[in-house]
């Protein structure tokens, strides 16, 4: 191909790239695709209509739910949003963020009536930063952000 | 805690890295250009 | 353009100065009560990507005003501003990577906040791309600041996507839903001096850029004085 066909091609494949990325953002913004995740309350609402499917559903790990099996990953723990609590299983590594208090996103296959076995974790930090000789006054306050951001 | 520094370490080498060869890439490139076009205005 | 050549060594030796103290203080910062030391890797990351906006906007700004008036240094400034917030774009997301793996437990999720940031770097990239690939001064202006304003869409989905919709990513910590900043005590001073810095750096860059661009072009149109003057 001559140096011209070349560019001309270029061209093209820009246009379509940049394109595609900007019509495909815009839809999915207004589809609500870019909804990261389920709350608990609307998991619950939907059940039959999710069943089967891979979904992410968010939530901080309610304090003093969290149980780990010693000897092993294995652990236990519920979510909450605040109003409906939601247990889940889950055996891997976690993100170090990971604890008791935090807001958490599960990822699984949505199973109705039993516990959700979440293939994977990840931590979400709230948008608080705090040094850590002043945390105690602090944390009550995060606390309360990190269910926020949830919902 | 796990320790972070070999982390805070790899964005703070990619930012100085960045910026870093930008800065000096288009410094030479201006530098070159204003060679040649006083070379072409006073041959 | 006489000006930015004036302004162009001091505001480098500011810019220096500036990154060196904002850099001193980042590490002399206390930790963070959750994050502990991985803390430090947001000083980097959020200022660029407040640059990676700011720049956008100065790319949008400059194109409205070369179509409109047609102005060339409005074009040259367009030119300067794409490659100076693609590498702004490109340190957000790669900074917010190295981040994400130990805290979230991932490098990347297709979240609305990095998916638009992720379509800010393709549209740093296709701008750049689309003056390379016309080959008419005038025509390639033209087209890339007709890209740039339709791009600009982005910039409010970024802004307000960790509002708009549930994302992985934390939302703002200034003028959030608390109202004050949510970055307390020591850990503030350090991120005030570093946007400060990067706000000098972004300026530096676009003025670095903009003179080559100009000397390049001032080299292209003697070549074609030239080739006239041959024929």
């Amino acid at each position: 191909m001559n140096k011209k066909g070349q560019k001309r091609l270029f061209l093209i494949l820009t246009v379509l790239v940049v394109g595609g990325a900007l019509i495909s953002l815009v839809f999915s913004s207004f589809t609500g695709a870019l909804v990261y995740f389920y709350t608990p309350t609307e998991i619950l609402q939907q059940t039959d209509s999710l069943s089967g499917k891979k979904v992410r559903i968010g939530g901080m790990v309610q304090e003093g739910t969290l149980v780990k099996e010693s000897g092993t990953l294995k652990i236990r723990f519920m979510v909450t949003d605040g109003e409906k609590l939601f247990p889940v299983q889950y055996d891997g590594m976690l993100p170090d963020l990971f604890r008791e208090g935090q807001g958490v996103i599960v990822e699984g296959t949505w199973q109705p009536d039993q516990d959700f076995i979440a293939s994977s974790i990840l931590a979400k930090h709230s948008e608080d930063y705090m040094p850590v000789e002043m945390s105690e006054e602090g944390i009550a306050k995060a606390k309360k952000s990190i269910l926020k951001s949830m919902q | 805690m796990i320790d972070y520094t070999p982390f805070v370490v790899a964005v703070y080498g990619i930012t100085v890295v960045i910026y870093g060869l930008l800065t000096l890439k288009w410094q030479r490139s201006l530098k070159r250009a204003q060679q040649q076009l006083s070379e072409q205005e006073n041959p | 353009m006489n000006f930015l050549a004036r302004i162009q060594r001091p505001l480098g030796i500011i810019t220096l100065l500036a990154l060196g103290a904002s850099t001193w203080m980042v590490f002399n910062a206390p930790l963070d009560f959750q994050q502990g030391n991985s803390v430090r890797i947001l000083y980097a990351h959020v200022p660029s990507a407040k640059m990676a906006l700011f720049c956008y906007i100065l790319l949008t700004l400059s194109s409205i005003v070369y179509l409109w008036k047609k102005n060339e240094t409005a074009d040259i400034l367009a030119e300067a501003a794409a490659p100076v917030g693609a590498a702004f774009t490109a340190v957000t997301l790669a900074s917010g990577a190295i981040w994400g793996k130990p805290m979230w437990g991932t490098w990347w999720a297709w979240d609305a906040r990095l998916t638009s940031m992720l379509v800010l770097l393709i549209l740093y990239m296709g701008i750049m791309a689309l003056r390379n690939a016309l080959d008419e001064p005038l025509k390639a202006a033209r087209a890339t600041a007709v890209l740039a304003i339709i791009g600009a869409v982005d910039l409010p989905i970024i802004h307000y996507s960790v509002v708009w919709w549930r994302t992985l990513h934390q939302p703002a910590s200034f003028g959030g839903s608390s109202g004050n900043p949510s970055i307390t005590g020591d850990l503030l001073p350090p991120l005030l001096a570093m946007a400060i810095s990067f706000i000098l750096l972004g300026g530096y860059l676009v003025v670095l850029k903009a003179r080559e661009v100009e000397a390049h072009r001032q080299l292209e149109q003697l070549d074609v004085e030239r080739m006239e003057e041959d024929d």
